[in-house]
């Protein structure tokens, strides 16, 4: 089993912790519910087939969103995984839409280049040095797309990003 | 506020008990596997046993089989540097095209072929500069997945960004004589193989596996791609001679037929093979995550060819007076790029390219005819400044501006 600092993490634990998270960066990756929670499950059934050992909660959160971010990028590109029909089509348990679905909307338009930080850095708190070392890229860049991502937002919401 | 609403909306969107059931039903399953490793050559025979039971052998029975008579070509891709397959395009510094026989072959399996308006965005993906390190990973993993042990390599760093030889090269030499060069990371060059028949199967293997899960690769209820063959046959007059010999590229890539235009584009371009009998050039996917950008139109980009901005190692004096005989869309995989984006893909040909002047004498000029490729990037060009174009032929950039014209 995956460990924390030296203790294993149970199924139960992990998903708790850590199930939200990577819930909704797969729905905001991938644009879909139905295909985020498939990528959200393929993560965490990775993350117990790779069983590894984090030292902290930071190293283990940065696992998950590269990870999730991985899966999404190839969701998207994987021309089979389209035509896998789900055995199981149960939509019944899912939460319906929250009010204001309009800036997740305005959010999930945006290309995944702005979408990822926006993400991580308005709902996660990550700082864009943080986010920088997450997906890869400087900070100015990480600084650079937030900035447009914020005017894209605004053009779309008819009102300032704050 | 809108961040605040961001937050509390998106903080509403939580996993559905059903979903949680499933995915710990999943976890749990999952304990006491280990993650599979990707062992291509183990699943790849995996995948050929079913291609061949699915086909009845039909792509194992073409084992380098390089079709002369087969379903067209491809894209012609440019020597930077050499070792190459590539065909170099013959003529001067203001006119420069390829003489072929068959036209049709330029035009190959192109996924756009009569699709061409029906996009509005592709993503680009970004081509870092690989470490020595990086690019010793690779390799070892390329060998290994091939067959190959390393005897002994050569590394090249990068000259920089901007520059031929942008993408830095490690060589290797293999224990049986054959040579590995990989280019940045997304080229991988094999030459000097004493059985390159036998390796040209093991790619092809390579190529399907990549197109396939592992999941999918072992079911037996799925049915592997088959793999499309493209062949390109560009012609030179010998000097002195009435002989005119043909170079010849063929090209393999997964056909993935059934899926979105998009994901075509994606296979045709970035899972594929070519080799010209002795040397073989395998295109690796880019790891990174693709950015989507807004395309501009074929129109767009067909008038700015006509105005004399385009690239390639093509050119003429009169591109307004061309006649266009094919426009498609693919991604430019040449390396040294600092990315990997669509751009659209040119044939044209000039009333006064006469092949009698380009022939030696005594060749009968009339069956071959002279056929210029032009690239136009396919990024709205509002959007190019965040993703530069670069493409290189002979040691240079291979950009043509208007301003050549005047």
């Amino acid at each position: 089993m995956p460990s924390l600092n030296g203790v294993p993490l149970s199924c139960e634990e992990i998903l708790d912790r850590y199930g939200p998270l990577v819930y909704r960066l797969a729905i905001q990756g991938t644009g879909s519910v139905a295909d985020g929670e498939d990528v959200a499950q393929e993560v965490f059934v990775s993350l117990i087939r790779c069983d590894p050992a984090f030292a902290d909660d930071t190293h283990l959160r940065a696992w998950l969103i590269r990870a999730t971010a991985n899966r999404c990028k190839s969701w998207g590109r994987s021309p089979w995984r389209r035509r896998v029909v789900p055995l199981e089509d149960n939509r019944d348990g899912i939460a319906p839409p929250p009010e204001g679905g309009g800036v997740l909307e305005a959010v999930a338009a945006l290309p995944p280049k702005y979408r990822w930080p926006v993400y991580l850095h308005y709902m996660e708190g990550y700082t864009a040095a943080e986010i920088g070392q997450l997906l890869g890229c400087s900070r100015n860049t990480v600084l650079s797309r937030l900035s447009r991502a914020r005017a894209k937002l605004k053009d779309a919401l008819k009102e300032e990003w704050a | 506020m809108n961040s605040k609403d961001y937050r509390s909306t998106l903080g509403g969107v939580t996993p559905s008990p059903a979903w949680r059931q499933r995915t710990l039903a999943a976890m749990k399953a999952a304990q006491g596997q280990k993650e599979p490793r990707r062992k291509p050559l183990a699943i790849a025979a995996t995948a050929a046993v079913l291609a061949l039971a699915v086909t009845g052998g039909v792509w194992l029975s073409n084992r380098t089989e390089v079709d002369p008579n087969g379903p067209g070509t491809a894209r012609t891709p440019e020597p930077v540097v050499t070792p190459t397959p590539s065909a170099a395009p013959i003529g001067t510094d203001s006119e420069r095209f390829f003489i072929v026989t068959d036209p049709s072959q330029l035009i190959g399996s192109n996924p756009t072929a009569g699709h061409l308006y029906e996009l509005t965005e592709l993503p680009v993906y970004e081509n870092p500069i690989p470490t020595e390190q990086q690019q010793r990973t690779l390799l070892n993993q390329l060998a290994e997945e091939l067959g190959y042990t390393v005897a002994q390599t050569q590394w090249t760093p990068s000259s920089g960004e901007d520059t031929v030889g942008r993408d830095p090269i490690l060589e290797a030499e293999c224990t049986d004589g054959t040579k590995l060069r990989l280019q940045g990371l997304y080229t991988l060059e094999l030459y000097d193989a004493p059985d390159l028949a036998a390796v040209t199967e093991t790619v092809q293997a390579h190529l399907l596996y990549h197109a396939m899960t592992p999941e999918e690769m072992l079911s037996s209820s799925h049915t592997p791609p088959q793999l499309a063959y493209e062949t390109f046959e560009s012609y030179r007059s010998t000097s002195g001679s009435s002989n005119v010999t043909p170079r010849t590229t063929w090209t393999m890539f997964p056909n993935v037929s059934d899926t979105s235009l998009e994901e075509r584009i994606y296979c045709y371009s970035f899972l594929r093979m070519e080799t010209d009998g002795s040397t073989l050039t395998l295109h690796l996917f880019p790891e990174s995550t693709g950015v989507s950008l807004p395309l501009r139109s074929p129109d767009d980009a067909q008038a700015a060819f006509r105005a004399g901005d385009y690239w390639g190692s093509c050119c003429t004096t009169r591109p307004d007076e061309a006649q266009i005989i094919f426009v498609s869309l693919e991604y430019d995989t040449s390396p040294d790029q600092p990315y990997f984006q669509p751009v659209y893909r040119i044939l044209f040909v000039q009333s006064y390219w006469d092949m009698a002047d380009w022939l030696e004498p005594g060749v009968d000029p009339s069956p071959f005819m002279g056929v210029g490729i032009a690239y136009v990037p396919a990024i709205d060009p509002e959007y190019q400044d965040e993703v530069p174009y670069r493409r290189y032929f002979n040691d240079g950039l291979a950009h043509h501006t208007p301003e050549e014209l005047t």
